[in-house]
């Protein structure tokens, strides 16, 4: 539901990709082997058998398109390595090292990831972020999922209906977390004016320790659950039609239909979302920056702010890509703690 | 395609894709064979500001025209935090940037900006500057790492309207914080805006917490056996007196308003919107009112810091020039020459003043905004009244302030770690305004021992 999680792609679900893969192993045409590229004007090449020295199976490879292959890839294949790998290597690098970023680093072993352990404030900021992110997962999950199988089940204006929930997303997420800023001020904010009509508040919104993580979530919600209703319409688009028609024949209602068959469908792109939420917000940060730059009283300090600190606030480079590692380290390990805990369940 | 013109086509994109990565990391020259050289200079005026950049442009030509072994390329990055460190690190930082003074500690600490002891006293009156401007860009090692450009002492900023609206005096602002806090009830009881509010976030909360506890007779941090130490949460500090003070106008008075949470931009936003009557702040916000956000500059007025106790103390701040630490020696003499041309001529030579003064009121500059002088008075004192003919503001909106300056002492800020002591004292200052609960003297506790390691550190 978070901004910070990445819209993903519509990939298609792992049930559909695990049927994919026994039928390939089940169907001899379908042998690895035989995956060989195609030239784009003509048919996939046969499999041809291994035979001859390596010298024979180099040329044979060259006329292929073995190079072209290469080549077409190398430059994909060096933006990534320049643009993406190499900054990652160089941040482990340097969270064993400290620099000012004008002279050359020196290496300090593991005294930046002590600092860090130690800093007091890097347990608060563990603490609001893993509250975050179970607010975000009790409030922000459930309702794109609901809103799609609500818009799903429409019989009219569904266009409009998916227009209306995606238009959240269109807007700049600064300029959202600044709106919702305005609405929540305490004085004279939106909120507080519409709910003194029916004699509620006013709330102090972000004004209070109890209450101003839970304001982030519900504007983070609002903001990011557009892109999920879309993900979850375009799954709900392959759930075939025949079982819908078959359970209206046995006079099952809409919420049987939701259970038994909707649901169900969605299971797979359900658990992506899922996955993804939560290594999206565990590193949220623009909402508590902008709205509240981690107060009041460091309760909306979360692990990627302090990160911010380190390295923009204190200058500490080596700090700051120390608290990175850890943090991809904790997301690695869950991610794949979530996937092997969820995989029989997926099949 | 035959395949020939597909592998060619792709060694190509290949080849030109490694020529592109390649050259990002080239670097030039910046000293030519004749001995020319190239500096930066940032902070040149925004298009949409036409007149400003008009005579900005003009400036730096003139000093082109008097200097032609010197080239001067000019962009309009102001510094902030974040990309002054991506620029040091990817070796783009321009050669002279201003940078405000609460920033110099860090850099000075982390060595990203250059010495610049030797090239200062190549500047006209480089022996009049007074110490209180000089002291934040020196360092621990006695060095020093920048030139001021501007200096300002805190104050109080206030809307007079509001006053006359509650039946208070504007000509006659409060001078201690009972008298705030008395004048803060009156606003928010006789009008629709907050008496008094006080900006909380972005290191801003720290900041203004040092500037009340100056105001109160003490210090922050100090001194003992040649190591520094905090000092602002023993018994009966200024910072804690400074925390019962807003405790009791939030709730007591209930003078504050209920949005605690507010940056500078925040604090003159609202200010210039008139929900607010008084506030901690630099002269700068009295430009930012009138030009920026276009207010009556008869409805601002701005007073002396507020002082209770014995000694007239007030925290003061400015912007420094710095100079890249990339620079080469004929860079660094070149820079602190524009230094000089640019940004220090008009506060030394009073025929320069006062043209300078008519040239910036045709662009719409607000003229007679008080300042504070970094030159020693002899120097200062006509260039002030060149300055002061020029007024387009009303200055005697202004008299609190610049009439009773000279009485206070300006102190700089704590001198290890400011930036990281003020954040840790944003929380002491949110927990103080947003619960009702909270206790001053616990809050600064846990602030020191935040920041305690920190500090030590930094000395070791």
């Amino acid at each position: 539901m978070s901004r910070s999680q990445a819209p993903a792609a519509p990939a298609g679900n792992r049930t559909q990709k695990d049927r994919t893969k026994k039928q390939r192993s089940a169907d001899p045409s379908a042998d690895p082997s035989a995956a060989r590229p195609r030239t784009p004007d003509g048919p996939p090449r046969t499999a041809s058998p291994h035979r001859g020295g390596p010298a024979e199976r180099f040329v044979r490879w060259v006329r292929q398109g073995g190079v072209t292959t290469i080549l077409f890839g190398l430059p994909m294949v060096l933006c990534f390595a320049y643009f993406s790998w190499w900054p990652i290597v160089q941040s482990v690098q340097l969270s064993f090292q400290q620099t000012n970023l004008v002279d050359p680093a020196t290496w300090v072993g593991l005294d930046n990831f002590r600092h860090v352990l130690d800093d007091p404030l890097l347990w608060k900021a563990v603490q609001n972020t893993a509250l975050f992110a179970a607010l975000a997962l009790v409030i922000g999950f459930p309702v794109p999922l609901f809103l799609a199988v609500l818009i799903a089940e429409l019989r009219r204006g569904g266009t409009l209906f998916r227009i209306l929930a995606y238009l959240p997303v269109a807007i700049p997420p600064v300029v959202s977390v600044l709106l919702w800023k305005v609405f929540y001020d305490p004085d004279a904010g939106l909120f507080n004016q519409l709910l003194a009509h029916v004699g509620l508040g006013p709330y102090p919104w972000l004004q209070s320790t109890d209450t101003a993580m839970l304001s982030i979530v519900l504007e983070a919600t609002w903001a990011g659950f557009g892109s999920t209703v879309i993900i979850y319409l375009a799954a709900l688009g392959s759930v075939p039609t025949e079982l819908y028609e078959a359970a209206e024949i046995d006079a099952a209602g809409i919420w049987r239909r939701v259970w038994h068959i909707t649901l169900p469908s969605l299971r797979g792109v359900i658990l992506i979302m899922l996955l993804l939420q939560i290594i999206g917000t565990l590193q949220i940060f623009t909402e508590p920056f902008v709205m509240t730059d981690g107060g009041p009283e460091d309760s909306t300090l979360t692990v990627l702010m302090l990160i911010y600190n380190y390295a923009f606030q204190n200058g500490d480079f080596g700090a700051a890509t120390a608290l990175s590692v850890m943090l991809a380290l904790v997301l690695g390990v869950l991610s794949a703690i979530y996937l092997r805990a969820t995989r029989s369940w997926s099949n | 395609m035959r395949p020939s013109l597909r592998i060619a086509l792709t060694g190509v994109t290949a080849g030109a894709l490694v020529c592109v990565l390649a050259s990002c990391s080239g670097s030039g020259s910046d000293a030519a064979a004749d001995g020319t050289v190239t500096i930066t200079v940032s902070g040149r005026p925004p298009a949409t500001n036409a007149a400003a950049l008009k005579t900005f442009d003009a400036r730096v030509a003139e000093f082109q025209k008097a200097n032609p072994k010197i080239k001067i390329k000019t962009n309009e990055y102001q510094y902030d935090q974040q990309s002054f460190q991506t620029k040091v690190g990817g070796g783009s930082l321009e050669t002279i940037v201003r940078v405000p003074l609460t920033e110099m500690s860090g850099l000075i600490k982390r060595k990203q900006i250059a010495d610049l002891t030797s090239d200062f006293k190549s500047l006209k009156h480089s022996e009049d500057f007074n110490d209180v401007a000089l002291g934040p860009a020196k360092g621990v090692d006695g060095k020093l790492y920048g030139i001021p450009t501007e200096e300002y002492a805190l104050g109080l900023v206030y809307n007079r309207d509001l006053f006359e609206k509650a039946g208070l005096d504007p000509d006659k602002p409060p001078t201690s914080w009972s008298e705030v806090r008395s004048a803060a009830k009156a606003i928010s009881e006789n009008t629709d805006a907050t008496g008094y509010a006080q900006m909380t976030k972005e290191n801003t909360g720290g900041w203004m917490l040092t500037a009340m506890a100056y105001s109160f007779g003490d210090s922050m941090q100090e001194q003992s056996g040649g190591k520094w130490a905090n000092t602002f949460d023993r018994p009966g500090s200024g910072a804690e007196k400074s925390l019962k003070a807003l405790k009791d106008m939030r709730w007591t008075d209930d003078s504050m308003g209920k949005n605690q949470l507010r940056n500078i931009t925040d604090m003159e936003k609202d200010f210039s919107a008139g929900k607010i009557g008084m506030t901690i702040a630099g002269p700068s916000m009295v430009g930012h009112y009138i030009q920026q956000y276009k207010g009556d500059p008869k409805t601002i007025g701005l007073g002396a810091m507020p002082v209770d106790g014995s000694s007239k103390q007030t925290l003061a701040g400015g912007t420094i020039a710095v100079i890249s630490p990339r620079a080469t020696a004929q860079q660094r003499e070149a820079a602190a020459k524009f230094i000089d041309f640019y940004y220090l001529s008009t506060k030394y030579d009073v025929a320069l003043a006062a043209k300078d003064a008519v040239v910036k009121k045709k662009d719409g500059a607000a003229i007679g905004v008080p300042s504070v002088p970094f030159y020693k008075p002899a120097i200062a004192d006509p260039v002030q009244a060149a300055v002061d003919k020029e007024a387009n503001v009303p200055i005697e909106n202004f008299a609190p302030y610049s009439k009773t300056l000279g009485d206070y002492e300006l102190r700089i800020e704590p001198p290890v770690e400011a930036q990281n002591v003020y954040k840790a004292l944003d929380s002491a200052v949110q927990a103080v305004l947003t619960r009702q609960d909270a206790d001053p003297a616990e809050q600064l506790k846990k602030a020191a021992a935040q920041v305690k390691s920190q500090v030590e550190r930094a000395q070791n």
